[in-house]
């Protein structure tokens, strides 16, 4: 029963995080600014954890997931800094579209606070989870959060005009 | 929540959801997607914390290079947190605390090797080589100049390490050692020198273009040592 349930977890646990894929690459194209590399970059993170899914202690999947993906994310953008072999690409459609003033204003800000931003608007994190996440004190992410609204407030305020 | 912070929340959604993604493809879960790999693959050696024989399996370790090389100043910075401010951590203590931090910091494909004589080491020593993603633990050096001269002539023959990875690797053990101020040198026109026994060993690396510690370091005119590499010519 023992060895059934286990296979029954890991079996769960694949699905789960095959299904999150969708989800993490659309955060991951906000954090990277950049479609395609966020789709490879979800994949990786997917493919990683579904090869070292012994590792997962059980919890949050998506916030381990996320832990993985939000790393390589990171990884890539200084590869990238490092490399230099990557120009400055057109904004891209769907973002011009939808909401050009916030995709240009999230430009502003750093990727580490971007996604911290994410974290917490959009799945509702808290700060000391979203510090775990990304692995900084939970002090700072509430820095960034309260720069990085600051930041975007008067993009938001013109909602009111 | 704020009225803020639900416009905020509100656009965001709208924007992510207009993100266009494709079907999850299925990536083989041994095969890595690319964009995380650099096009030149360097070898990067990052010694938090050397001790003796750093690289005794070289050549497998080579061949498995395999991961970018990418700067990991947060997984640096949590394993040397480990180690600050004591003198000594037991082996078993520090595998621990490098696999929680590696645990915390999503690092799920990283690996903790151990290194010959560690399992008989009093305390141990941590080096992060990221291109093998991996934390190695090693017997600690202390404050062993000699020794650790010793783990800098074997460590540059075990592994093959090119000018840059040499200079860097000498500099890590000789800091970790706390050797008073020093400098290396890899200069084509420096000594050349081996031990009696080893020099046909030593030349031969040198011929497959991996750097050597020459050993006995000179003086400068304000008295530091200079610890000089023999290499291959540029």
């Amino acid at each position: 029963m023992e060895l059934a349930g286990a296979i029954s977890h890991v079996t769960d646990l694949e699905a789960e995080l095959v299904a999150l894929y969708p989800g993490l690459a659309r955060r991951l194209a906000l954090v990277l600014r950049d479609r395609d590399a966020a789709q490879d970059v979800a994949q990786a993170a997917i493919a990683r954890a579904l090869e070292h899914q012994r590792r997962f202690r059980g919890g949050d999947v998506r916030a381990w997931l996320y832990t993985i993906g939000l790393r390589l994310a990171f990884n890539e953008l200084r590869r990238r800094r490092t490399v230099q072999a990557r120009h400055a690409s057109e904004e891209p459609t769907w973002a011009i579209e939808t909401d050009p003033d916030l995709w240009i204003a999230l430009a502003a800000i750093e990727p580490r606070q971007r996604a911290a931003l994410l974290l917490s608007a959009l799945e509702g994190y808290t700060h000391a989870e979203i510090g775990r996440i990304l692995g900084v004190p939970e002090g700072t992410v509430s820095s960034w959060l309260s720069r990085t609204k600051d930041r975007l407030r008067s993009i938001l305020v013109e909602d009111d005009r | 929540m704020t009225d803020l912070d639900a416009r905020l929340r509100s656009r965001l959604s709208r924007l992510e959801a207009a993100v266009p993604i494709g079907a999850w493809s299925g990536v083989p879960s041994s095969a890595p997607a690319s964009p995380v790999r650099p096009p030149a693959r360097r070898r990067r050696l990052v010694v938090l914390l050397a001790a003796a024989f750093l690289l005794v399996a070289s050549a497998a370790a080579a061949q498995r290079v395999t991961y970018p090389d990418v700067p990991e100043p947060e997984l640096e910075a949590a394993i040397a947190h480990i180690w600050a401010g004591r003198e000594c951590v037991a082996p078993a203590q520090a595998r621990e605390a490098v696999q929680a931090q590696l645990d915390r910091l999503g690092y799920a494909d990283w690996t903790v090797a151990s290194q010959s004589g560690i399992e008989e080491a009093t305390c141990a020593a941590a080096a992060v080589l990221i291109p093998l993603h991996e934390v190695r633990l090693m017997p600690g050096i202390g404050t062993d100049i000699e020794r650790a001269k010793d783990v800098i002539a074997q460590g540059l023959l075990d592994t093959c390490m090119g000018r840059a990875e040499a200079i860097q690797f000498v500099g890590s053990v000789l800091t970790t050692a706390g050797s008073d101020p020093f400098s290396v040198r890899a200069d084509p026109w420096g000594p050349q020198g081996a031990p009696i026994d080893q020099w046909d060993e030593y030349r031969a690396h040198v011929a497959a273009g991996c750097f050597v510690y020459v050993g006995m370091p000179t003086r400068d005119a304000e008295g530091r040592a200079i610890h000089d590499l023999w290499g291959p010519w540029p």
